[in-house]
């Protein structure tokens, strides 16, 4: 009886194991697959020439004007197609690496220039 | 080391396995997809990520060069590809006039978004003559 006990237990945590590793190995495999992204927010807010009319120029002279190599980026996303005014768009990159330094020039450009409404995020596992 | 040749360590991972006799199927089923995909992953990870060009022979490029490497730049410079995210080419002639290329990329992201832009690039420019496996 008590060995049916322990047995049964043992049972449960391997299972339970397997299926923490199924889940893991997913988010991985999305890791892997997936390019590794930044979200800026309020991005028209922050000034320049272009922000009224050309989005993509925008954020190109933002991303010009913090000395990131446009090599790093594999494409800027406008989510809202239909708008030349998006509240946010996503900047993907060609390596997580390549994202986090990204991401510390970006976070420190806003907050020393101390932007009203523009935050920035990254994808994290 | 390849995850594929990976021994378990943990005690539970040896119980599973040495108690595979007594194991329902489905365990060891789903043990052996893990391994699978952990094998992928390792793939994706730490092999080389190529796309192979068949039919390069065809390019009509403005500058053509006898060094396959430059025609790949132009390639990429035609088909506006930054030239730095391939980490190497090399090519083989199946035939006399024939030319395969092999592209070796930074990673699995980049390997893909190339793959999509040339072959938006193929099919507008040359009509699918030039293809990618």
């Amino acid at each position: 009886m008590a060995a049916a006990t322990i047995g049964s237990y043992t049972e449960k945590k391997i299972a339970n194991q397997i299926s923490n590793l199924i889940k893991r190995i997913s988010e991985l495999e999305a890791y892997i697959k997936t390019p590794p992204c930044i979200v800026i927010y309020g991005v028209m807010d922050i000034p320049s020439e272009f922000a009224t009319h050309d989005w993509k120029a925008h954020v190109t002279h933002i991303l010009n004007l913090n000395n990131i190599n446009p090599n790093w980026i594999l494409s800027t996303v406008n989510p809202h197609a239909n708008t030349n005014c998006p509240y946010f768009v996503n900047i993907q990159f060609i390596s997580h690496c390549v994202k986090e330094t990204v991401y510390n020039i970006l976070s420190s450009y806003i907050a020393t220039n101390e932007f009203e409404g523009v935050y920035i995020t990254k994808d994290d596992m | 080391m390849n995850p594929s040749e990976i021994e378990p360590s943990s005690e539970i991972g040896k119980n599973a396995l040495q108690d595979s006799s007594r194991s329902p199927p489905t365990t060891i089923d789903t043990l052996k997809k893990l391994q699978a995909r952990l094998h992928h992953l390792y793939q994706l990870l730490a092999k080389p990520q190529i796309i192979h060009l068949r039919g390069f022979e065809h390019l009509q490029l403005k500058n053509v060069s006898h060094d396959i490497r430059h025609r790949v730049d132009t390639l990429f410079f035609d088909a506006n590809i930054p030239v730095n995210w391939k980490t190497n080419v090399k090519w083989t002639h199946p035939s006399a006039t024939k030319i395969d290329v092999h592209i070796t990329f930074m990673n699995y992201v980049v390997k893909e978004k190339v793959k999509e832009i040339l072959l938006d690039y193929f099919e507008k420019y040359y009509n699918h003559i030039i293809y990618i496996d």
